[in-house]
């Protein structure tokens, strides 16, 4: 912890998280421009308009709401994506410099089920509550698989400290000899920001899930909280897998924002690419196919380890 | 004054539309969608979602009643238009926009009411009752029933469901304001989590004046394939949706030429091995006894649109009596998967009286 980056950073790190998701929501709303026959710089202004007009709409109640749960709940989606890019490492330090680094990510994207659950069911509305349910059946499809994948690099680098992980992988990073726990993490990362192809809580067909209630700026925290796991999710993978802030010519933190923003894209434009998953479709993936493979890939990782250690 | 003007312009400039689309207004409710299209608009997912809210043709009295609920329903600041005639449509929504932006925000209270989606709760035969009603009765009725109806709504009733695990029953109306959804339908499903496990069905009677007009090929054409549209949106693939409502639009705009675009993008989607898995397993059996899957049904939308711009005689409608017994057992999604798919044979039943189920 003594190592941890000074307070100061506080700010410009939470900035860069904000700017890296409204590029994201501006890539995908450009692409959304697109298919819809208009011009794609129509699109990238988008996200901006669509929050000037979530801060003038006048926030929503329902009858005999949980307002404390749900209120709290969707005010702590973007503060869950602060904790978890609070952990990873922008050089040699991050802002919270822990040896458990890999436990609190973990642990944080757990607490993404509470309150995901929260906002769907404190509505006290059917069709949250469906969303909520729907969210936390496919969660139980994809943790253990995630956990599983984050185990690969903790064992590679006999390490559980991000700093330490990314430092471990000096010129071959983990995702050319593990690219099963890094497709599965990515998959992960999908699932608890509730993006698409693994966003049946929050579909049109339920008017948007545990969404549905929400408008005003309680609508803005949650869908900028959805962008800003996303791009949470993607900056812990750099550390993880993509060799942490290694690179050429550039300083190491803009290596970590600059892979950060990449993975982010890629995932939002592989979700476009594919139809939504269901509950059920996600367990038999997640249970029948992804799981064995990934224990595979953990038995590789641990071979390996054991043989070059 | 600077600012809040700049975010008035912003926010005005991307509103969200609730389209409350009547029976019989299927090329109103096209037109509107291309018209917010061009402006940069788009659809409202549900009323929370909504800054307007549209009316598309000539509503019957039922539907009326569900529109002035919903509109209640919705967030300031708000609008709202009625389109009867597409030659209003810019003045329409040209007008959306001055009033949404000229409305200042009013610092009050946030708005309680009624929750729920569009016309979740109060339909048109329990009208009477908002909160205030339901407690006043509640009271006058001499019964302490505050326990079982917290804030005058029934608290949920458990019944076993399909494993025999005690579940709570949710009731929840599908319709008739709701996207991707045949327009005047309004099916009654009961809930066990996310399996609908009854649904009674209904269909909101039609304005009396409403001219019955068979429809001609290219309208139907542009009914299956928006249809198709509204099967792969509700899938989750918004840009091959976007393609097929482009191909309607063109239907609309009464170009016969595009049977082989049809059939492409039919073969396009039928290609996608992550949608033939996600659907696989998505069956209902079929009123011959034999099962039907949903993968063909959407297949057929392509081909019966093809079929329809080649002057072909359409396939026969099915009335929307035999819905509750199809999604009865189904989980929510597959439901709305299978209504949407089936919207043009049930929209050829537009101005047909109440059903009986």
């Amino acid at each position: 912890m003594t190592d941890s980056l000074s307070l100061i950073f506080v700010a410009p790190v939470v900035a860069a998280l904000a700017l890296v998701a409204l590029s994201v929501a501006g890539v995908s709303a450009a692409l959304e421009a697109r298919d819809a026959g208009r011009p794609i710089s129509s699109g990238m202004t988008i996200p901006l308009r669509e929050t000037a007009r979530l801060l003038r709409q006048r926030p929503r109640r329902t009858v005999s709401a949980d307002r404390l749960l749900w209120r709290s709940a969707s005010t702590a989606v973007i503060p869950l994506a602060v904790l978890i890019v609070a952990f990873v490492p922008l050089g040699a330090h991050a802002l919270v410099d822990h040896p458990l680094g890999v436990v609190w990510v973990n642990a944080l994207d757990v607490v993404a089920w509470a309150v995901m659950w929260l906002i769907g069911w404190g509505a006290n509305s059917v069709t949250g509550l469906v969303g909520g349910y729907r969210f936390l059946a496919l969660a139980v499809g994809y943790e253990l698989p995630l956990m599983f994948a984050l185990t690969a690099p903790v064992i590679a680098a006999g390490s559980l400290d991000l700093a330490q992980i990314a430092a471990t992988q000096d010129g071959l990073w983990f995702v050319v000899w593990m690219p099963v726990a890094f497709a599965t993490y990515c998959w992960g990362v999908l699932g608890f920001s509730l993006r698409p192809p693994m966003d049946p809580g929050a579909a049109t067909d339920l008017g948007g899930g545990i969404l549905s209630e929400l408008a005003g700026v309680d609508r803005l925290l949650v869908l900028g909280g959805r962008y800003a796991l996303l791009v949470a999710g993607s900056a812990a993978a750099v550390p993880l897998f993509l060799g942490g802030g290694a690179g050429p010519t550039l300083p190491a933190w803009a290596w970590v924002l600059a892979k950060t923003l990449l993975l982010s894209l890629l995932l939002v434009l592989a979700g476009r690419r594919l139809p939504t998953l269901r509950p059920d479709k996600v367990l038999e993936l997640g249970w029948v196919v992804v799981l064995p493979l990934v224990v595979a890939q953990d038995l590789v990782v641990a071979t390996i380890a054991v043989a070059t250690g | 004054m600077g600012l809040i003007e700049v975010l008035s312009r912003a926010a005005s400039s991307r509103a969200h539309v609730l389209i409350a689309e009547a029976p019989g207004a299927f090329r109103e409710r096209v037109a509107l969608e291309r018209a917010l299209d061009r402006r940069g608009w788009c659809t409202a997912e549900s009323v929370a979602d909504a800054d307007v809210l549209a009316v598309v043709g000539e509503p019957g009295e039922a539907l009326a009643d569900v529109v002035e609920h919903v509109w209640g329903q919705m967030s300031e600041p708000r609008t709202r238009f009625h389109l009867r005639d597409e030659a209003q449509m810019d003045a329409l929504l040209s007008g959306a926009e001055e009033q949404l932006c000229g409305t200042t925000r009013r610092i009050a209270e946030p708005d309680l009411r009624r929750g729920f989606t569009p016309s979740a709760d109060d339909m048109p035969h329990e009208m009477s009752g908002g909160d205030g009603d339901h407690q006043g009765h509640d009271m006058a009725g001499g019964h302490d029933h505050s326990a079982m109806m917290p804030d005058g709504i029934p608290l949920a009733e458990g019944a076993e469901d399909r494993d025999g695990l005690e579940m709570d029953e949710l009731h929840l109306p599908l319709g008739p304001v709701l996207a991707h959804w045949p327009a005047g339908l309004v099916l009654r499903v009961t809930l066990h989590g996310d399996v609908v496990v009854d649904a009674e069905v209904e269909q909101l009677a039609v304005h009396a004046g409403t001219p019955a007009a068979a429809d001609d090929m290219t309208t139907r054409a542009a009914r299956l394939l928006d249809a198709a549209g509204a099967v792969l949106t509700l899938a989750g693939l918004p840009s091959e949706s976007a393609r097929a409502r482009r191909l309607r639009d063109r239907c609309i705009d009464r170009d016969v030429t595009i049977g082989r675009d049809v059939i492409t993008l039919g073969e396009r989607i039928a290609r996608r091995r992550s949608l033939r898995w996600v659907l696989g397993g998505l069956t209902v059996t079929g009123s011959h006894g034999g099962v039907e899957r949903l993968q063909d049904r959407l297949a057929a939308l392509f081909e019966q649109a093809r079929a329809a711009l080649d002057g072909e005689e359409p396939s026969p409608a099915i009335g929307p009596a035999a819905l509750p017994e199809l999604v009865r057992g189904q989980e929510l999604a597959a439901v709305r998967l299978w209504v949407a798919a089936m919207m043009p044979a049930l929209a050829v039943d537009d101005r047909g009286s109440v059903a009986h189920d």
